[in-house]
C-alpha cells in the first residue's frame, strides 16, 4: 500500500506546480489512507 | 510519567512473555489460555506493521498541514513566526493524542517510546545504562 500510494502521488505531483495544492493533496489522501486503514482494521481484524 | 496504569503496562509485558514461553515451549497453549486472559487490558493495540503505517501517514498528515498553516501565514522565514506555529501545533498534537489515549484507549499507535521517568519493572537489577557499559566494552 505504501509502494502504492508513492507511486500513484509521484505520477500526480508532477502536475501540480503550486504548493498549497500539493500540501492540501498531502492533507486529503493521507486522511483518506488513515480513515481507509481505521475502517479496514475495525472489520477485519482479529484478537490474538 | 505515563498515560497508561501502571498495572496495564505490567499485564501487557507479561503477556507478551507469556506468548514468548508458549512460543519457546516453556507454556504449553493450555497454560497460555489459563494465564491470559488474567492479564486482559482495556487498551486498544494492534500489529506493529500497522503502527507503522499509521506513524508514517500521520506524520504526511502533520508536515503536510504545518505547511499549509506556515504558507497561509506567509511570513515562514520569520523565526518567531515558525516558533509560534510549531507551539501551536505541538499542543494539538498533545490534546489529540491525549484524547486518543483516554477517550479510545489507543495502547501507543504510531509510537513505543518509553518516557525517561518510567520505572523499569520488568528488570530491577539491571541499570538503566548497563547497555551502554557492556557494548563499549566497559563493564
Amino acid at each position: 500500500m505504501l509502494y502504492g500510494y508513492g507511486a500513484v502521488s509521484f505520477k500526480l505531483l508532477t502536475y501540480m506546480d503550486g504548493a498549497t495544492e500539493t500540501l492540501l493533496y498531502g492533507i486529503v489522501t493521507g486522511t483518506a489512507v488513515l480513515v481507509a486503514l481505521v475502517v479496514l482494521a475495525r472489520r477485519f481484524g482479529r484478537d490474538e | 510519567m505515563s498515560a497508561y496504569e501502571l498495572d496495564d503496562e505490567r499485564a501487557i509485558r507479561a503477556g507478551r512473555l507469556v506468548d514468548d514461553w508458549t512460543q519457546s515451549s516453556l507454556f504449553t497453549p493450555e497454560q497460555r489460555a489459563i494465564v491470559m486472559p488474567q492479564l486482559a487490558v482495556d487498551l486498544r493495540r494492534t500489529s506493529k506493521f500497522l503502527r507503522l503505517t499509521l506513524f508514517i501517514f500521520g506524520a504526511v498528515i502533520l508536515q503536510s498541514s504545518l505547511g499549509l498553516l506556515a504558507v497561509i501565514v506567509g511570513d515562514i522565514t520569520n523565526s518567531v513566526t515558525a516558533a509560534v506555529i510549531c507551539m501551536g501545533v505541538g499542543g494539538a498534537c498533545f490534546w489529540l493524542a491525549t484524547q486518543l489515549v483516554t477517550r479510545y484507549n489507543l495502547y501507543r499507535f504510531a509510537s513505543k517510546k518509553r518516557w525517561p521517568s518510567a520505572p523499569r519493572r520488568s528488570s530491577p537489577s539491571v541499570p538503566p545504562c548497563s547497555w551502554a557499559t557492556t557494548e563499549t566494552g566497559r563493564s
